[in-house]
């Protein structure tokens, strides 16, 4: 797996040559804004993950540090639970942050939370890495029942945000194990044909399961 | 293939999409579908925001200090992003595609860089190509340039403007026909750009001499020996065959900003072949 790094999204990017560098040089821009206040407290840092996008949109790289202290644990968490290798999970945040540093202006906080979209664009890359060149190490065959979510103690669900406990409010309302199969997919990043291989459930129930349980959300989340 | 009229369709692959479930080559059709449509975007971009939310149950852990000091270093060597379309975004992307590109350097130097690139493209074909396709090569180039010169005075469904789209290191990296008459774009990409495409597109801009820019469209495949053909409105063709040709590295579904907001790969000026 060693070519991973030179294959990998964006990274020939590091080997762009000198007119690039000229560009940024010649273009006057100021790469660290004086405006700009570090996020201060972790409350207060999680309530500004937006306003610190906002400031990596305007090229204000303090603020894509801020951005990264308080949100690569959370974004490397997921990556390694999809990807189940270090080093693979490692470059996907890399890489990820810098899409995040040149779409941060893409980002709309009418329409979600900055961690939502940075996790959207972490899982986008797990997914499109795994369909490609596959994990590090393999998917073990599981019962749905033996198969749990990362985190579901009352205390972990108490911490979450308005958002994420309204999704887990709609997802208690799902059947058992629609419900477990669809966080499965979401979590271990697979397909319907890879979950149904690893439960020994027929490919159309895994479908149906999951198709139903989105549409059930979408109404219940609405 | 999928029945675009149907909106329930259309969410259920929206949600798939999201969520993860399509497969490599199923989640590349659909984001070609989803380059040409905003509506689906949205769905998905909803989806997405929905289901997201379960990220923030994952046990978090700490990446090793390396992968921040990766990011600064990558960022540092790259241009600051595109600001807010609003405000100076489009002046920044221009100003990089005409420092980087010297898009504007007057009819002489172009037309020596296409005369050097028609030359490099036969040198650039791999070692294993044999000769007798290269020779198949040059005839057809022949053959293109005397009906070129046969068509002096031009007849419809003919090109009126070429151009050769080259990179950074002069290689011609996509071809392009132009009939202004009938609008038809005709782009074939000639060599592989340099990376592999795990989630980013390559999109086609019409950057115009006063600086404006807007897209033309996603380019369909990164395979060399690709080509397609786009039928373009009559203004479009026509402040086409005065302009020029970029093609950028976008996240999937395109820019998001209506302008490029990832590297510029490669470009060229429309030349008129009525000499």
């Amino acid at each position: 797996m060693s070519s991973h790094k030179a294959s990998l999204g964006r990274s020939w990017q590091a080997e762009t040559p000198a007119t690039v560098v000229r560009l940024l040089q010649s273009s006057g821009k100021q790469v660290v804004s004086p405006t700009h206040r570090p996020a201060a407290s972790d409350a207060e840092g999680t309530l500004n993950r937006e306003a610190l996008l906002q400031a990596c949109a305007s090229g204000d790289q303090t603020a894509l540090h801020s951005l990264y202290m308080g949100t690569a644990p959370q974004l490397f968490g997921l990556a390694l639970r999809i990807l189940r290798g270090r080093e693979l999970a490692e470059e996907i945040v890399q890489d990820s942050f810098l899409i995040v540093w040149r779409q941060a202006h893409a980002f709309d906080p009418a329409r979600g939370s900055a961690m939502a979209w940075l996790a959207s664009i972490v899982r986008n890359r797990c997914i499109d890495v795994i369909r490609q060149r596959g994990r590090d190490r393999p998917l073990d065959d599981v019962s749905i029942e033996d198969w749990e979510a990362p985190v579901s103690s009352p205390a972990d669900l108490a911490a979450l945000n308005r958002g994420a406990s309204r999704l887990h409010d709609c997802l208690a309302e799902l059947e058992e194990q629609p419900r477990k199969v669809l966080m499965m997919v979401y979590y271990e990043g697979i397909t319907y044909k890879e979950a149904a291989g690893r439960l020994g459930v027929p490919l159309g129930t895994v479908t149906n399961w999951v198709r139903e349980s989105l549409l059930r959300l979408r109404d219940c989340m609405e | 293939m999928m029945n675009h009229a149907d909106p329930e369709l259309r969410d259920q692959l929206a949600a798939e999409y999201a969520l993860g479930t399509l497969s490599s080559p199923e989640r590349r059709r659909f984001e070609r579908l989803m380059s040409h449509d905003r509506d689906l975007r949205d769905l998905v971009q909803g989806w997405e925001l929905r289901l997201n939310a379960l990220a923030e149950s994952v046990p978090p852990v700490e990446p090793p200090a390396h992968v921040w000091d990766e990011i600064a270093r990558r960022i540092a060597t790259e241009p600051s992003p595109a600001p807010a379309p609003a405000s100076a975004g489009k002046r920044w992307s221009l100003d990089r595609l005409w420092d980087n590109l010297g898009l504007w350097r007057g009819a002489a130097a172009l037309a020596t860089a296409t005369a050097a690139a028609l030359v490099l493209y036969v040198a650039l074909l791999p070692p294993r190509v044999q000769l007798e396709r290269i020779a198949g090569e040059i005839a057809a180039l022949g053959e293109r340039l005397a009906s070129v010169a046969r068509q002096v005075d031009a007849v419809a469904s003919r090109p009126t403007h070429v151009a050769v789209l080259l990179d950074k290191d002069q290689r011609p990296m996509m071809t392009a026909d132009l009939d202004v008459a009938d609008g038809r774009l005709l782009l074939r990409l000639n060599l592989t750009p340099p990376r592999d495409f795990t989630s980013d597109v390559l999109q086609v801009w019409l950057v115009s001499p006063d600086g404006t820019s807007r897209s033309l469209g996603i380019f369909p495949s990164e395979r060399p020996g690709t080509t397609t053909a786009l039928v373009l409105p009559h203004d479009t063709a026509e402040a086409l065959a005065k302009a020029a040709l970029a093609v950028s590295l976008e996240p999937r579904g395109g820019s998001m900003t209506g302008q490029p907001s990832g590297p510029v790969l490669f470009t060229g000026a429309l030349m008129s072949i009525r000499l």
